[in-house]
């Protein structure tokens, strides 16, 4: 989200902001909002309309939808091809951060490295962002568990040789196929709707917070683009239109100016592409190439990656005051609980700098904006 | 106790591989019901703290046939799925019935509470990659990984 705010406009808030964010957003184990109850039927609404529920219940606005991928909503989703499990499993989980490298994060931005596009995008230098990385939670993890056992007797029933059986397989066209994309556009849509009521209790915190009505706050959503799903889409192979499948697993979209699933007021630009850091360094914004489309199937890479696995970074963070070295650099964190943090160190990732500098020069995202973080909370 | 019970106790139920990305758990057990249990046990333990667990709540875990190795992944899944839905951390383990026709378990637990539990690992799922639920010395032993 950008925002109509300078970081001058915050100073000094940001301990409040994010002690803010923290109560309004339920992050960690077992927490959820006690104003949020949803009967069945109101769960199969979500699964099926996925953002548009969201704006129809009042969290956020008609624009939002605008900005977000597929419009907020994976076509040919149905609540039937879902299990009762996953269904028990959602219930709780809307509108929750959950833990692992969720977050929402409250930066600036730092440089611009291309201003028309920027300001296509509405973004400037010092501008106060948001980050909201979160997704289908417990029910896109059901989801993925029942359809596992599904495509392991598929893979038998289709002879498909595997050389691990969490690759299980069936043809997208086959029936075990055609259920699992109804089931996976569900959790799509999930996550798109957990993402849209967050950002709303994000403009409720800053409303609460500085004061200040929405009008002279304007956070506005850049965009919403998912990062692990598969879709089905138009691509040229062999200089041939050719319907394809395309799974992005820790990679994201990266469309090229004039593609029709870019909103229009992108559309001469090219489609945003968002690449989280780690918590201590920064993110970036990018912009999607006609080079994209024609190596990696409109596709870039989704953030830093990790180097460290999660205990060496718990070990290394050991005896560390994580929390206050980050507020030494000017940053504010707050986590559910102290593990999640420590295994969050930013040495536990690659430097972002230095991936997005490789996606940049080989073309196929190109550099728009780098965002410095003020304030995080993590699950 | 003699001394080869006393040897037997302290032998190595479970340890740790560490992934970049996930997390491992190799797991030992002198018998199916026992490396069940204790791969339970290790899930666990990585999850929370189980010292500041309390045994409060009981469930009865019952799956269908599979193979061990889908077996092992199908157990520790749901687990995490009771956890998921009913916030429950689980500490004792007894496996009743384990093998070619299903799973049979009583756990106990407590509900996760802010201040009294932590949790140290937020895994996200049980996976089936490189699975295994072997004889190995006269026991057995699984390694399972975990997307965290």
């Amino acid at each position: 989200m950008r925002s109509g705010l300078s970081r001058k406009d915050i100073q000094g808030r940001m301990k409040d902001l994010v002690d803010g964010l923290f109560i309004n957003i339920p992050s960690g184990v077992g927490s959820h909002r006690k104003d949020l109850k949803l009967n069945r039927e109101e769960q199969r609404q979500v699964l099926k309309k996925g953002a548009r529920w969201a704006v129809e219940r009042g969290f956020g606005t008609a624009e939002d939808i605008e900005h977000i991928e597929e419009l907020g909503c994976i076509e040919g989703a149905d609540p039937d091809s879902v299990s009762e499990k996953a269904m028990e499993r959602g219930k709780g989980q809307l509108g929750t951060l959950g833990s692992g490298n969720h977050f929402v994060e409250v930066g600036y931005v730092a440089e611009v490295f291309d201003e028309d596009i920027a300001r296509v995008l509405g973004l400037w230098k010092d501008q106060v962002t948001v980050l909201v990385h979160t997704g289908s939670r417990g029910f896109g993890h059901q989801v993925c568990d029942d359809y596992i056992r599904v495509m392991m007797n598929a893979a038998r029933k289709y002879q498909i040789e595997l050389p691990d059986p969490q690759l299980c397989c069936a043809p997208v066209s086959s029936p075990e196929g055609e259920r699992y994309l109804e089931a996976m556009a569900c959790a799509a849509n999930y996550a798109f709707t957990n993402r849209q009521m967050i950002s709303h209790w994000v403009r409720e915190t800053f409303e609460q917070v500085l004061k200040k009505r929405p009008r002279d706050l304007q956070l506005d959503l850049v965009y919403d683009v998912c990062h692990n799903i598969a879709k089905v889409e138009t691509h040229t192979v062999n200089g041939e239109k050719k319907k394809l499948c395309v799974h992005r697993k820790g990679a994201t979209r990266a469309f090229p100016p004039n593609h029709r699933d870019i909103p229009e007021d992108y559309r001469s630009i090219g489609q945003p592409v968002l690449i989280p850091g780690d918590m201590g360094r920064c993110s970036y914004v990018l912009i999607g190439t006609e080079k994209a489309m024609k190596e990696t199937f409109g596709s870039t890479c989704h953030g830093a990656g990790r180097v460290m696995s999660r205990h060496q970074a718990i070990k290394m963070a050991k005896g560390r005051a994580v929390v206050r070295e980050m507020e030494d650099k000017g940053i504010i964190v707050r986590g559910a609980s102290r593990g999640t943090i420590e295994e969050e160190i930013p040495e536990a990732y690659k430097d972002v700098n230095d991936v997005v500098n490789v996606v940049h020069h080989a073309g196929i995202s190109l550099k728009v904006a780098k965002l410095v973080p003020m304030g995080v909370i993590k699950g | 106790m003699d001394t080869g019970a006393k040897a037997k106790k302290k032998k190595k139920r479970f340890e740790i591989l560490d992934h970049t990305a996930d997390i491992g758990l190799i797991v030992y057990g002198e018998d199916l019901k026992t490396l069940f249990e204790n791969a339970a046990e290790a899930f666990f333990q990585l999850i929370t703290d189980l010292k500041r667990v309390r045994q409060k709540e009981e469930r009865k875990v019952e799956l269908q046939g599979e193979s061990l190795e889908r077996l092992m992944v199908d157990w520790l899944n749901e687990l995490l799925y009771l956890r998921d839905v009913e916030n429950l951390l689980f500490k004792k383990f007894e496996v009743t019935v384990v093998g070619e026709e299903g799973l049979k378990a009583k756990v106990k637990g407590e509900v996760f509470k802010t201040g009294v539990h932590v949790i140290k690992t937020g895994v996200k799922a049980v996976t089936h990659h490189q699975i295994q639920v072997k004889r190995e010395d006269g026991g057995w032993k699984a390694q399972v990984i975990l997307d965290l």
